[in-house]
């Protein structure tokens, strides 16, 4: 009888939690532990594995911190990728800002055979190399 | 952004350095980091029982409370917040390598609670002198059931209730696999197993 008791009081001690084991247990089992030393020695053990339990911290591994703060950080790598992106694409924007300065310039800026070709009047155009030649022997004549 | 400059920033509160960290400051960030780093750590190893996976799992953990700095409330517990996230993590880990195994009703009763011997003053002397990393060692040493258990309880620091909802089994379940696990780990302590 007094085993099983025991045995009901040490699963009790067993299965309490940390702060009845600190407490000495409530109630009955309290009353049990006080009469019963060889259950008052299992739940000294089990405060002992509550306690050790409690400062059982490992130091953690030393390159944890620096492998947070890199994640943190972006790399040089993809720092250097994202620059030349940056660099591609302003140079993307700068040629197409060329083009369209270039295209609007030669509209409101027109040259002369240009024009002269457009509107189809030969006497706007320069003459042409062999009129050029041609006109001092017509000159002579006259 | 101005730089602390009241004292030693590793004297301040977490909610202090909390509120710190959520101004900008990463010196601020670090002390919590390297104030709580263990503890994380020593959760996650409990858990899992590999130093790669716990080491992953205290990097994501304060990658994750870094990006959540500004949802963070400095008068709610920092270390609960983080331990939680830790903890929950190494499970979903855990979770993820096999299917859970599930024991019998009577498992609690295979092993018994040591009625023969009566526990000397060495053995507790024993129990209490024994390092951090051999106690942990026993404990990854623990089946599956009884390490999460004692984890949750004796590092995370989680009442049997909060187990119970974390790991959405019965209170009694959560007893039972208490009292097997601190069994089994007092006989490992004191070498009789």
């Amino acid at each position: 009888m007094q085993t099983l008791d025991c045995a009901r009081v040490r699963q009790m001690i067993a299965e309490a939690s940390s702060q009845q084991l600190a407490a000495g247990m409530p109630g009955l089992a309290k009353d049990h532990i006080a009469d019963c030393a060889q259950c008052a020695a299992y739940l000294k053990s089990l405060q002992a594995i509550s306690d050790t339990l409690g400062k059982s911290i490992v130091p953690a591994p030393p390159e944890v911190y620096p492998n947070v703060v890199s994640a943190l950080n972006p790399s040089p790598s993809i720092f250097t990728r994202r620059l030349i992106v940056l660099l591609c694409v302003l140079v993307a924007i700068m040629a197409a800002a060329a083009y369209v300065w270039h295209y609007y310039y030669k509209i409101n800026n027109p040259e002369p055979d240009t024009m002269a070709n457009k509107a189809g009047c030969s006497l706007l155009s320069k003459p042409t190399q062999t009129q050029s030649k041609a006109s001092p022997s017509n000159r002579s004549r006259s | 952004m101005s730089e602390y400059s009241g004292g030693a920033i590793s004297e301040l509160s977490d909610g202090e350095l909390l509120g710190l960290a959520q101004s900008g400051q990463r010196a601020a960030f670090e002390v919590l980091f390297h104030r709580h780093q263990d503890r994380v750590y020593s959760i996650a190893l409990g858990i899992l029982g590999d130093a790669n996976e716990a080491r992953d799992v205290v990097q994501e953990t304060f990658l994750r409370a870094y990006k959540r700095l500004g949802s963070l409330n400095q008068d709610k517990g920092l270390l609960a917040y983080i331990c939680r996230t830790a903890s929950n993590a190494a499970i979903d880990i855990l979770r993820s390598r096999r299917p859970a195994r599930t024991v019998s009703l009577d498992a609690r009763f295979e092993l018994g609670f040591d009625t023969a011997d009566p526990q000397s003053t060495p053995d507790i002397q024993v129990i209490r002198d024994s390092q951090a990393d051999v106690v942990l060692d026993a404990v990854v040493s623990l089946p599956e059931e009884q390490r999460l258990v004692i984890v949750l309880h004796h590092l995370e620091g989680l009442q049997l209730d909060e187990i119970s909802s974390r790991l959405k089994i019965p209170v009694g379940t959560v007893k039972s696999r208490l009292g097997r696990g601190r069994e089994m780990l007092r006989r490992k302590l004191v070498g009789r197993v």
